[in-house]
């Protein structure tokens, strides 16, 4: 079974509409990133801890669900433990109108409005801006036969001025994201550590070095088959 | 009837693993808090235990526990329920809180759920509203949903204790004209949570939820969950008997019918939303006493009904600090017109506003909560400040401070003289 990276969860718009390689421009190389599976519909199990600067942790375990039809793509992210956070839940619609986003917090169910600022995921180091569609200002940087770079200047008031990403020329899947601070300084890095036996990533980790802290994501179970049901995607369901 | 409580619960935790369910999680929570300042305090606690399963379709929550608010045991099952779900909807049946709206501590749907603003205030944001058992049958198609409740119980009309701080005394009086005596023995009567099944409260609601907003439209037809407390004043008071109250509070379970429109759209980087709602027959204090019948003495506070617009509209925005965290901001506006009786035509119209600055720490160490109301006219209100420690992973220790201010024969400036203070812990596993 083939199957790309994870990580649907971060990092950047991902349209994920085929467009002939001749035909791409640096937007769209980035639009077609993929952090996880590019399969049409996937659902895997994976364990999120969380480091802080003393070196204490905490782990949830996530669900996290995808299912992709023509022009649409549907994402849920929920907490399964521990148990009492178990109503924790992020879901993402991308559809041909638009997109909605809805967070599940013990504060109760908020839609995202579309230009709000990113808020952490879980308590975690990934944030709900890591899903906000890519913007137009990529530019290729050093690229070679395996790799694509693309670079962009970024929103400098979160703390980092400047992206390069760093995509696997073959599926377009996100090897590296690093977050450069206006000096220039490696602020935030979203990194694939290892990779199962069939090539795709089994864990990943996003640091943010300033703070001294980093969550990392280990898939435990990983399946493309399973029919996924669209009522798993309701945002009045959460 | 205490002990069948706890033998229910110990059962349910004991051979929750024994069901059958393909995924089953123990939940065990507790809390501790204490309410200080210049009036005896109180101590609230709560220690609940339960399980959440699911079996394919099926899944269930049981939850129960012990609570001591305001020196009084008592023994509930907070959740207790089963839920079916299907692609084209649901059937959830039991009892369960019900969620808040996007304010939060605003409902946004009407109906069941009850709650006062004095609870909230008197648990520091923590208190969860009551709702009785129902029965929820949800379908859905695309973006469209349709729910239906009903419940064989009334909503829980909610009053504080006459001892507590919280007690309304504004609203009592203290002397009655023709009395010879000052009034100083209250009591609130309980009533039963059965209703008739042709006084059921039914409740259905149509919801478009698209990309770009949702919208809904709904009714309801039921018991009042606006509380109604009209006075009964025991005229012949003897002080040497014990047991005769010179004032009785008893909750008058008026039946109410309402239709209501709900909006609400995300616009840049914020949300808007409103919601208008029409209550017809909404019972309300009248002037005068009636002598009640039926050899007893004593006096009935009159009572009539009215219909109500209420319209509140609201907006919240959420602000990044970065590797601080977040700041959320959100606001409220809204107003109640009473449309007027058969006896006073003309309509009363108050408005009021609240709103609210949260901050929480992006890893969820902490947040600092402040959110203020006030009715506008006139001039009172409150504010709340509530700080949180999560100190360890499902492990919480919280302190909240109300202030009030406004003249003392107001719905909140009855507790500016009150120095108040909450201290509260929680315990999840």
């Amino acid at each position: 079974m083939k199957w790309r990276l994870l990580l649907d969860f971060c990092l950047l718009g991902l349209a994920g509409i085929a467009v002939p390689l001749a035909a791409q421009t640096p937007q769209n190389e980035a639009a077609m990133a993929e952090l996880f599976s590019s399969e049409p519909q996937f659902s895997l199990k994976c364990r999120l801890t969380i480091e802080d600067q003393t070196g204490d942790t905490k782990t949830r375990d996530l669900s996290i669900t995808a299912l992709r039809t023509a022009g649409d793509k549907k994402f849920l992210a929920q907490v399964t433990a521990p148990s009492f956070l178990k109503n924790l839940k992020f879901l993402r619609l991308e559809t041909k109108d638009g997109t909605g986003t809805w967070l599940k917090t013990a504060r109760g169910t908020q839609r995202l409005a579309p230009q709000a600022d990113p808020e952490s995921l879980f308590g975690s180091d990934f944030t709900t801006g890591d899903f906000q569609p890519g913007s137009n200002d990529w530019v290729v940087g050093v690229s070679d036969s395996l790799t694509i770079v693309l670079e962009r200047p970024t929103e400098p008031r979160f703390g980092w001025s400047r992206q390069i990403l760093t995509l696997r020329k073959a599926d377009h899947l996100i090897l590296r994201s690093d977050f450069l601070s206006q000096d220039g300084t490696l602020v935030r890095r979203y990194e694939v550590k290892a990779f199962s036996e069939a090539g795709v990533p089994s864990h990943v980790e996003l640091a943010d070095l300033k703070n001294r802290r980093r969550s990392t994501l280990v898939v435990v179970a990983f399946d493309s088959a399973k029919p996924i049901s669209g009522s798993l995607f309701l945002p009045g369901s959460l | 009837m205490r002990h069948r409580h706890i033998v229910f619960l110990v059962l349910l935790v004991l051979l929750g693993p024994s069901v059958g369910a393909q995924e089953f999680s123990p939940l065990f929570s507790g809390g501790v808090s204490a309410e200080a300042g210049d009036q005896p305090g109180s101590l609230h606690a709560v220690v609940d235990m339960g399980f959440d399963a699911r079996w394919e379709a099926l899944s269930g929550q049981f939850i129960g526990g012990a609570s001591l608010k305001e020196g009084r045991p008592t023994w509930d099952l907070t959740h207790a329920w089963l839920e079916f779900s299907a692609e084209a909807g649901g059937l959830k049946a039991g009892v369960w809180p019900d969620g808040r709206g996007p304010a939060q501590f605003r409902s946004l749907v009407p109906g069941f759920t009850t709650g006062s603003g004095t609870e909230f205030l008197a648990t520091a944001g923590t208190a969860t509203p009551p709702s009785p058992g129902k029965v929820v049958l949800k379908l859905v198609t695309g973006e469209w949903s349709w729910t239906g409740e009903v419940s064989p119980w009334r909503p829980a009309p909610s009053m504080p204790d006459t001892t507590s701080p919280w007690f309304p005394r504004k609203d009592v009086p203290t002397s009655i004209p023709g009395l010879l005596y000052p009034l100083r023995a209250i009591r609130t009567v309980a009533v039963p949570s059965e209703v008739g099944w042709e006084r059921w409260p039914v409740r259905s609601e149509l919801r478009w939820l698209a990309l770009w907003g949702d919208i809904s439209v709904g009714g309801y037809h039921g018991i009042d969950t606006q509380a109604f407390f009209p006075l009964r004043l025991i005229y012949a008071y003897d002080p040497n008997l014990l047991d005769v109250f010179d004032l009785v509070l008893t909750p008058r379970l008026s039946p109410v019918s309402m239709v209501w429109l709900t909006l609400e759209v995300p616009v840049a980087a914020g949300t808007l939303w409103t919601e208008q709602r029409l209550t017809k027959d909404r019972p309300k204090v009248a002037a005068g006493y009636l002598l009640v019948p039926g050899g007893q003495t004593a006096l009935d506070q009159n009572t009539t009904t009215s219909d109500v617009w209420e319209g509140l509209w609201g907006g919240a925005y959420s602000l990044s600090a970065g590797s601080w965290g977040q700041v959320r901001m959100w606001t409220e506006a809204s107003v109640y017109r009473d449309m007027g009786t058969p006896e006073k035509k003309a309509p009363d119209f108050t408005a009021g506003w609240v709103g609210g600055v949260s901050w929480e720490e992006s890893r969820g160490l902490g947040s600092l909560d402040v959110l203020a109301g006030t009715p506008w006219d006139p001039v009172q209100g409150w504010l709340w400040a509530r700080a949180t420690w999560n100190w360890m992973e499902g492990r919480t220790l919280w302190l909240g401070v109300p202030v009030f201010w406004g003249a003392a024969d107001t719905a909140w400036g009855q507790f500016a003289s009150r120095r108040v203070w909450a201290l509260g812990t929680t315990w999840d596993q």
